[in-house]
C-alpha cells in the first residue's frame, strides 16, 4: 500500500507539474532560437549608411506581431529601407485556422517595393520582410489577421512611423511639446540640436536628461580658453537649467558635441 | 482513518478537476462556433485553464488508483473469470 501510495504520488506530481516545466522549458528554447525582437518601444536603434532605425513596435493579444523598426529617418529622399515582421504564435503552426497572413499597407511618402514570403523560423514563430523606398514622411501599417474562424483573435496592427530627415525632437520653449524633427538637407547628417530644460544630470552615468532624451557626454571639452574633461562640463551643469545641446549619434546614442547654457558655449575636442 | 481521509480528498479534488476540466473542454470545443455568431469567450484563460486543471486531474488520478488498488485488482479479475 505504502509504494503504490508513493508511486502515485510521484506520478502525480510528475503530471500536474508538467505544463509549468514544458512552459518555461518553452521560454528557455524560444529565447535562444526564435528571433524575436528584445527591445520594444524605443529600446533599441541603429544608424545603417545613413538610415536611422529605431526602436520596435508590437501589438499583440493572444499571437503577437512585432515590427522593426518603429520609427525611420532617412536623410535622402528615394532610400531603400527594409522593416522586419515576426509574429511569435501562441499556438504551434500549422494550427487549425492556417490561412492567417501579414498584409501592409503603405501611405504618405513610403512605398512598398519588395516583399519576402512569410516563413516560419519555427513552429511558434513567422517572419516577413519588407523593403520599402522612401520619398517623404509616410507610414507603413503592418497587419497580422489570425485565421479566419480563429477564437482567439481577429487581427493585430502597427504603424511604422517615416521620416525624410534626422532624428531630433525640436522644443519649442518649455512647453512639452515636441515633434520629430525634419531637419534639412543642409544639416550635417546625423546632427540633431535639442533645446529644452536639465531634467537630469548623471556624472556616474557620463549624461543628461533633457525633455527626456539622453545625451550622453564624453571626451575633452573646450570653454572659451579653458580645456575641460567631461566631468568640469557635467559639473557645471544645474538641473533645471536651460540648455541648447547640439549632438550626433554614434552606435545609436546620442553624444553631445556642443553645449549651450547660460551664455557660455561648451565644445568637444 | 488518516487513509479515508486522503482518499476522499483525492476524490474531492478529483472531482472538481473533472469537472473544470470537462467545462474548459465544451468552451474549447464551441469557441469557434460562438465566434463566427459575434461573441468571443476568453480563450487564453480557457486554454491556461484546461490545460493545467487537466494534467492535475490526470496526475491525481494515478494517486486514486495507488489509494483504490485493490478493488481494481478485484474488478479486473471479475472481467478476467468471464
Amino acid at each position: 500500500m505504502q509504494r503504490r501510495l508513493i508511486a502515485g504520488l510521484v506520478l502525480f506530481v510528475v503530471f500536474a507539474s508538467m505544463p509549468a516545466l514544458v512552459s518555461v522549458t518553452e521560454k528557455y528554447v524560444s529565447t535562444g532560437t526564435a528571433s524575436v525582437p528584445a527591445s520594444v518601444s524605443n529600446g533599441g536603434s541603429e544608424v545603417q549608411e545613413g538610415v536611422y532605425y529605431k526602436g520596435t513596435a508590437s501589438a499583440g493579444g493572444s499571437d503577437v506581431l512585432y515590427v522593426t523598426p518603429a520609427e525611420i529617418y532617412v536623410s535622402k529622399a528615394g532610400t531603400v529601407v527594409t522593416v522586419n515582421v515576426t509574429v511569435k504564435f501562441r499556438h504551434a503552426q500549422p494550427c487549425m485556422y492556417p490561412d492567417w497572413k501579414i498584409s501592409a499597407e503603405a501611405s504618405g511618402g513610403v512605398k512598398i517595393i519588395g516583399e519576402t514570403k512569410t516563413t516560419l523560423k519555427d513552429p511558434y514563430t513567422a517572419f516577413k520582410q519588407y523593403t520599402l523606398n522612401v520619398t517623404g514622411n509616410g507610414t507603413l501599417k503592418v497587419i497580422y489577421t489570425y485565421g479566419s474562424g480563429c477564437p482567439y483573435g481577429s487581427s493585430e496592427s502597427v504603424t511604422v512611423h517615416v521620416y525624410l530627415g534626422i532624428p531630433g525632437y525640436v522644443q519649442e520653449g518649455d512647453n512639452g511639446t515636441s515633434i520629430p524633427s525634419t531637419a534639412t538637407q543642409s544639416q550635417e547628417q546625423n546632427v540633431t540640436r535639442i533645446t529644452g530644460t536639465l531634467e537630469e544630470v548623471s556624472v556616474g552615468g557620463h549624461y543628461v536628461k533633457i525633455s527626456g532624451r539622453t545625451v550622453y557626454v564624453r571626451g575633452r571639452w573646450t570653454a572659451g580658453n579653458s580645456s575641460l574633461t567631461w566631468r568640469d562640463v557635467l559639473e557645471s551643469l544645474r538641473v533645471g537649467e536651460k540648455v541648447s545641446v547640439t549632438a550626433t549619434y554614434e552606435d545609436g546614442n546620442l553624444m553631445a558635441t556642443e553645449i549651450e547654457v547660460n551664455g557660455t558655449i561648451y565644445r568637444r575636442g | 482513518m488518516k487513509e479515508i481521509t486522503l482518499r476522499m480528498t483525492v476524490s474531492l479534488v478529483l472531482f472538481v478537476t473533472w469537472l473544470a476540466t470537462g467545462i474548459t473542454g465544451v468552451l474549447l470545443l464551441v469557441a469557434p462556433l460562438v465566434y463566427r455568431m459575434g461573441a468571443s469567450l476568453p480563450m487564453s484563460w480557457v486554454t491556461n485553464v484546461h490545460i493545467y486543471v487537466g494534467f492535475v486531474f490526470f496526475g491525481l488520478s494515478f494517486l486514486h488508483l495507488a489509494l483504490n488498488w485493490p478493488a481494481m485488482k478485484g474488478y479486473i479479475r471479475r472481467i478476467g473469470r468471464t
